[in-house]
């Protein structure tokens, strides 16, 4: 798929096609519209990539409001979200506003893995099989292993940099985050991905790609919840009655 | 817009209970109310990923169950009011998310509120308009709490809250402490019904004279509390029975250790009202559910000539309609919506009814 051009933009107004609205809050706050027909390329209406990782809950639907009204758009036609894997708290703000707008909009509202749009950006740069991984903070990553066209082979998953399949390079923004580790480890990574987040647009790319996956949106934590029972809870310590 | 009686949808997910209400004007058309207190129940007490978890799940069929009971639809309602705070971040996260693309998706004004201010809200829905001259009690698993309130939409003041645990943590610490289950509070108020309250003398937190001082000189916690030197000298004894191979008295120090949080909570309240002239106060979280705390409260406020309301229980405990209900009393004071830009704040002070435009 050729990336669209200023032509196509144009030509796509007047295209006769599904009105897209994608966003993604795994990594940044990334909002995008697309128009999709089946007979013809896809076009990027608009494409927004925050900076912040820590401002999903303020930014998203601000975002979202002036994507549609650049685009004059009144609402989409279907929703793509970004399912994650990323930190848990901004991951449920991108998929929360999904779930609420596809509902007041009487819209279909579709899930796919973040790190899918991540590695359809970065196939070219790859050049090969390849891993895209975004950070998972405790010193672990969130990643997935894709073909040369971005395809997946396998994930996703969260661990070390010592988990990762060996000999295969790695892209993405959790390139940065793990840097020391991945150096120390002697793992090849894809330069200038380094500080690639997931961007909607190519969530969306990604999701046509695959032939337009319809499943509910579904949060991919891949971590339990961390939550330990107290000792004076566990069987073995009994109460007092 | 009728601005007498609007029509407002509340979204609240600051602690374990995703709530959606819808009220027109006082009137309570729907309380929807999904819990995850099941899920918490094996650690004893709430953990926010997993309450944040379940938010995300129960927020659209909640939704949908607040609108099909109230018989209404998004077209009807007139603004939207959602929890900004106080409460826990990842889980107050969900509900500003969604009640922020509420208002996108429906164009409706959209009012940021604060938790600890809708409690008090909620009494507009049980006998209309709030008395003149109020003050609240608020006493929950993640509150405790005494506030003036001059004005519901405008002049909420705090004079005492909890400088540890809320009172409704303590009575989970020691449901834990004791092998009860939880949440601790109905266990334990079931549990003190049989036990002396007298029994054991366990220390009332913030009542030395150094803390209360004077009314004229008040000193640094006159109206504020203090549950875990409580919880420290419930488990000393418990602890000591233990030791001495004795069992443990578990209705008398249900009762004893009750009668300690209510004795200071309701003797705080009422002193606080009359130094500040309050003739009314209503009684609000999930803790007001307790009947110890009900029946001396009563009691006292009775002997103290001030009026006391306390809603029903489901809507004592965190619920949308009682962010609905502040809503709408926001409405139709005229107070401007806070628009879509804002996120949460957990630390939110009571002094803060709504947050302004950005």
């Amino acid at each position: 798929m050729r990336e669209p051009t200023a032509g196509a933009r144009a030509a796509g107004r007047k295209m006769a096609g599904v009105r897209l609205l994608s966003l993604d809050t795994s990594s940044v706050v990334s909002v995008a519209l697309l128009e999709v027909s089946d007979d013809a390329e896809p076009v990027i209406v608009s494409d927004a990539l925050g900076t912040d990782t820590h401002r999903h809950a303020e930014d998203l639907v601000p975002a979202v409001r002036d994507a549609l009204a650049a685009a004059g758009w009144e609402r989409p036609d279907a929703i793509l979200v970004g399912e994650g894997p990323g930190p848990f708290t901004g991951l449920r703000v991108g998929l929360a506003s999904a779930d609420v707008l596809a509902f007041a909009w009487g819209v279909p509202v579709f899930g796919l893995c973040s790190l899918d749009g991540l590695a359809r950006q970065l196939a070219p740069a790859a050049g090969g099989e390849f891993i895209a991984a975004l950070d998972a903070r405790r010193k672990e990553l969130y990643w997935g292993r894709y073909d040369a066209t971005g395809r997946p082979l396998g994930g996703p998953q969260v661990g070390a940099v010592s988990t990762l399949p060996a000999g295969l390079p790695v892209a993405g923004a959790g390139v940065r985050a793990r840097e020391a580790e991945l150096s120390a480890a002697g793992t090849p990574v894809v330069a200038g991905t380094e500080d690639t987040p997931v961007s909607a647009a190519h969530l969306a790319l990604a999701w046509l790609a695959a032939g337009r996956p319809e499943h509910a949106p579904v949060a991919r934590y891949l971590r339990e919840s961390d939550a330990v029972a107290p000792a004076s809870l566990a069987p073995s310590a009994g109460g007092v009655k | 817009m009728s601005a007498s009686e609007p029509l407002v949808l509340g979204i609240e997910s600051s602690c374990d209970e995703t709530g959606v209400g819808v009220v027109r004007g006082t009137e309570l058309l729907a309380n929807a109310v999904a819990s995850s207190m099941e899920e918490h129940v094996r650690f004893g007490g709430v953990i926010p990923e997993i309450a944040s978890r379940a938010h995300l799940e129960a927020l659209v069929p909640t939704l949908r169950q607040a609108l099909d009971t109230a018989g209404v639809t998004m077209d009807d309602v007139d603004a939207i009011a959602v929890t900004t705070g106080p409460g826990l971040a990842g889980a107050l996260m969900v509900g500003v998310a969604g009640a922020k693309a509420l208002a996108l998706a429906t164009g409706k004004p959209l009012y940021a509120v604060n938790h600890l201010v809708a409690h008090v809200g909620v009494g507009v829905l049980e006998g209309g308009e709030l008395p003149e001259s109020l003050g609240a009690l608020l006493v929950s698993g993640g509150h405790t709490e005494i506030l003036r309130v001059g004005s519901l939409t405008g002049d909420v003041e705090l004079l005492g809250s909890t400088i540890d645990d809320a009172a409704g943590e303590a009575y989970d610490k020691v449901a834990r402490l004791l092998g009860l289950s939880y949440p601790g509070g109905p266990v334990i108020d079931m549990l003190a019904a049989e036990g002396n309250p007298k029994a054991i003398r366990f220390p009332r937190g913030l009542t030395l004279g150094k803390f209360m001082g004077t009314a004229e000189e008040p000193g640094p916690h006159r109206y504020d509390f203090s549950f875990s030197g409580l919880k420290t000298a419930v488990a000393r004894y418990v602890e000591d029975c233990r030791a001495r191979g004795v069992e443990v008295p578990v209705a008398d120090v249900a009762a004893s250790f009750q009668e300690a949080v209510v004795d200071v909570i309701t003797k705080k309240a009422v002193l606080a009202s009359q130094e500040h002239g309050l003739r009314n106060l209503l009684l609000g979280g999930g803790v007001a559910a307790n009947s110890r705390l009900r029946a001396l409260l009563a009691a006292r406020c009775a002997s103290a000539g001030i009026g006391l309301r306390i809603p029903r229980p489901g809507l004592c405990t965190d619920n949308g309609a009682m962010i609905a209900a502040l809503g709408s009393q926001l409405v139709s004071a005229g107070v401007e919506p806070t628009g879509t830009e804002f996120g949460t704040d957990t630390g939110l002070p009571p002094s803060i009814v709504s947050l302004p435009a950005a």
